[in-house]
């Protein structure tokens, strides 16, 4: 492919996928890490144009996210490590944005969504934040789609069952509004 | 009311409880020249480098398999089988950053290869396509698949920093900065001067 074909390619690939992509990073890690990685999500996407599948261009930028997002929390934890054995502080939490909503059930729900294991907690995000198919997130987890399903579905259980258990009122009334027997 | 129209209805709440608690609902879209910077940093060669961690020199064995694969995946921060590969036991690699008419490669040196992410001794088994297929013989750092695969580079760019151009039967050394190629002699074929570099890194 020459230069100016590759090079058209990407700009319809980068602007296919860079907001949902930067919408994953921005869900998961501070606004700062989230930019680094994005910025390695296109470089990767740049190099390997060639392999990503035509219509599903979103779940393969996911995937390389996701695992782009694995080494900068590695590498953080790495410093944080370091930076503890030199100073002997405890060095900050795993950076883990706190959006201030304003609506203390969203809180609620972040909380039990932390309390998840974190691949229930990981396929709930995919499924509800980032809006893709249960294949699709097979594709990102490199999952069978079949195991997706069953965990995507036991995950929304345990996490309903956590926030009904955290806040019975909230359950309790939440359940009865919709019944319509 | 049935009990599965409970669980649906019980499913669809958590939904909407999951969906009214998204941190980035409010998140306006990349400005369009923030977006144009991102691309051309991507299509920049870099030279930054990802110290590996030390691990012990060892001889491949069958270490095919979704385990070893996952594994590479996580401890040699590299695309192994992610979306879209074939998987199979394939660690698939990327042609170096392009050198060009103003890059000019340091003096190869076993610093200058400690700090791969991946090395390993690999004979050509093909090169069709573009895509060369290493058999791996023997690992330094790194977890690589019994199969390595690289775009081939051009003999029409004979620049520092360019990619290398393997020929398909011979025995090369090649080591990685995350999964970019070194080039500039730090990959090369197998010889006496290079595996006595190799050894003094790893």
């Amino acid at each position: 492919m020459s230069e100016r074909s590759h090079r058209a390619r990407f700009d319809e690939l980068a602007g296919a996928v860079i907001e949902p992509v930067r919408r994953y990073l921005y869900r998961r890690v501070d606004q700062a890490t989230a930019d680094d990685v994005l910025s390695e999500v296109l470089v990767v996407l740049w190099r390997r144009w060639a392999e990503v599948p035509a219509g599903d261009e979103i779940p393969y930028a996911i995937g390389v996210a996701r695992l782009q997002l694995q080494n900068a929390l590695r590498s953080m934890r790495r410093q944080d490590r370091l930076i503890a054995r030199i100073i002997t502080v405890d060095p900050p939490p795993e950076a883990v944005p706190e959006h201030d909503t304003g609506d203390p059930r969203a809180g609620l729900v972040r909380q039990a969504l932390s309390q998840l294991g974190e691949l229930d907690a990981e396929i709930l995000r995919l499924h509800v934040w980032e809006q893709l198919a249960v294949s699709e997130i097979a594709e990102v987890l490199t999952m069978t789609p079949n195991a997706v399903s069953i965990r995507l579905h036991r995950a929304k259980k345990k996490l309903g069952d956590k926030i009904r258990k955290m806040a019975p009122g909230v359950g309790h009334a939440a359940v009865k509004e919709g019944d319509p027997s | 009311m049935t009990r599965n129209h409970n669980d649906e209805h019980d499913d669809n709440q958590v939904i909407a409880w999951m969906r009214d608690a998204d941190p980035v609902s409010d998140l306006t879209p990349l400005p369009a020249w923030q977006l144009e910077r991102l691309k051309e940093t991507a299509m920049t060669p870099t030279t930054s480098t990802t110290p590996a961690p030390a691990r012990n020199r060892r001889r491949l064995f069958a270490v095919a398999g979704i385990s070893a694969a996952a594994a590479a995946a996580i401890i040699g921060g590299v695309v192994l089988t992610g979306p879209g590969s074939t998987g199979g036991g394939v660690t698939a690699l990327s042609a170096p950053a392009a050198g060009g008419p103003t890059a000019m490669c340091a003096e190869a040196t076993p610093e200058a290869l400690s700090s791969s992410t991946l090395a390993f001794r690999g004979t050509v088994t093909s090169t069709d396509d573009g895509l060369v297929t290493f058999r791996v013989d023997d690992v330094f750092t790194g977890d690589v698949e019994q199969t390595v695969t690289v775009p081939q580079g051009d003999s029409d760019v004979p620049v520092d920093g360019a990619a290398p151009v393997f020929k398909d039967g011979v025995t090369y050394l090649v080591s990685t900065t995350e999964d970019f190629i070194k080039s500039c002699g730090l990959t090369g074929e197998d010889s006496p001067e290079l595996s006595s570099l190799y050894d003094q890194a790893f």
